[in-house]
């Protein structure tokens, strides 16, 4: 019984650290530190993170999972080119796929996760406050993975996880300052998440969704 | 999850040759799918590679891939567990499969060429005879056989790797929840695929939500999830 406690806290660490190297290097690819088709070599990884090959490789799966590394047979892998279209046919999907998140988080909340998700929303207002949009790619990325193990549906889950990493690296490289609009409504959405308000929830991540998506279109347009 | 497809797939359809591993998945899906190792077996590696004639490697590799969607746990040292049906799996499934299934009618009624029209027009009408007249195992090949064209014809491989699993667990279910084909839920499929062929967005993606009404309804369930 105590062998399978301690084996499980080793693979729960190593998870740890393997989430740890990804969110570094999705923090790198999307402030473009890491540029599209740029070779991800393992040894210059670990020297840049100072983390070990295990959870550099795993980071990289993870990464390829999320649509965000593409990994080539005998090739190695290499950061992801993704057409500017994209963005616009993820945020369609996420109108459909948000509000059934949000519903079932707000539905799922423990006392626990709703202090969690009150906890984010003070993060994130500090952060627009101080135009720290670096900090808020963090942010969004912990709020994104905690309504994904709340909801309490793993389906959900692993639908949305890609589609969000990909939303994110789109949308931090366009917009470098806080969109004070956006940081409105995506504050209310937390709120009503935290209130544990699925109705309230539903409409508040659509609109989010729909903000999103004007201002990617704005972005579309002026690029041509 | 990208194994279901590679990113640069969509207009590259040409039927690949599976490797190993992908070979192997297919094989243990098939057969968790129809019970042939029902929920709770322990199986080792070995033993799966001895039936199946392919190596430890890609049993290995598939076994790991079998994990990531749900369907096995892996035991060190012994190999694998088939996962056990969870009382509220048909929900979770449900709540979300509905808005990918909306999002498959919308993209697949928007994207799908003339030649994947008529694919699906023909699909339809062969689901429908094969649940007419009661051959289950026709039913399985032609709603497989659509799903394929519908999520090719979508032209998204976020929805198709998003869809994957969630289409593999609902089988699973169907198959040990619906002892025979029905025709309610073979007509509703039929709908939304011939308004997908007819390029109707709106019509195809509410006869959809007609399917996962029809389906809720024959596998016993009220439709109390999502909403």
């Amino acid at each position: 019984m105590s062998l399978t406690a301690s084996k499980r806290a080793t693979s729960a660490s190593k998870a740890g650290l393997a989430q740890q190297a990804y969110r570094l290097l999705e923090h790198a690819i999307i402030v473009g530190d890491l540029q599209p088709n740029q070779v991800l070599s393992e040894p210059e990884l670990m020297e840049a993170t100072g983390m070990g090959r295990s959870p550099i490789r795993d980071a990289i799966q993870l990464l390829a999972d999320n649509h965000l590394a593409t990994i080539a047979p005998y090739r190695g892998a290499f950061v992801s080119h993704l057409e500017p279209q994209t963005e616009l046919l993820l945020l369609e999907m996420r109108r459909e796929l948000d509000p059934v998140l949000a519903n079932a988080t707000a539905e799922n909340a423990h006392k626990e996760d709703c202090r969690r998700l009150k906890q984010l929303g003070r993060k994130v207002q500090s952060a627009i406050d101080k135009n720290d949009s670096a900090a808020i790619i963090d942010i969004d990325g912990e709020l994104k993975e905690l309504m994904l193990e709340v909801c309490g549906n793993p389906f959900l889950a692993t639908s949305l996880r890609p589609i969000y990493a990909v939303c994110r690296r789109f949308y931090f490289n366009a917009v470098r300052t806080p969109d004070r609009s956006l940081g409105k409504i995506y504050l209310e959405m937390i709120e009503a998440m935290a209130a544990k308000d699925p109705c309230r929830s539903e409409k508040a991540a659509l609109n989010v969704v729909e903000k999103v998506e004007e201002i990617a279109r704005n972005q579309l347009v002026g690029l041509k | 999850m990208t194994r279901h497809l590679e990113i640069s797939a969509p207009n590259a359809r040409k039927p690949q040759k599976l490797t190993l591993a992908e070979q192997a998945y297919h094989r243990l899906e098939e057969m968790i799918i129809t019970a042939e190792l029902p929920p709770n077996t322990v199986v080792s590696l070995v033993t799966l590679s001895k039936q199946l004639g392919i190596g430890r490697t890609p049993i290995q590799e598939a076994a790991k891939r079998l994990a990531a969607d749900f369907l096995v746990e892996i035991i060190p040292r012994k190999g694998l567990r088939v996962r056990d049906v969870p009382k509220d799996e048909l929900e979770a499934l449900v709540q979300a499969r509905r808005p990918l299934e909306r999002l498959l009618a919308r993209f697949a009624a928007r994207n799908a060429t003339l030649e994947e029209r008529d694919l699906l027009r023909k699909g339809a009408k062969e689901l429908l005879a094969a649940a007419k007249g009661g051959d289950e195992r026709a039913v399985v090949s032609a709603d497989g056989n659509l799903k394929q064209i519908a999520l090719a014809a979508a032209r998204n491989p976020f929805l198709t790797s998003a869809l994957g699993p969630i289409f593999t667990h609902f089988r699973r279910l169907y198959f040990t929840s619906v002892p025979v084909p029905d025709i309610g839920v073979a007509r509703a499929f039929q709908k939304a695929y011939n308004a997908i062929a007819d390029r109707n967005e709106e019509a195809a993606v509410a006869a959809m939500d007609n399917v996962m009404i029809e389906l809720q309804r024959v596998m016993g369930q009220s439709s109390k999830s999502a909403e």
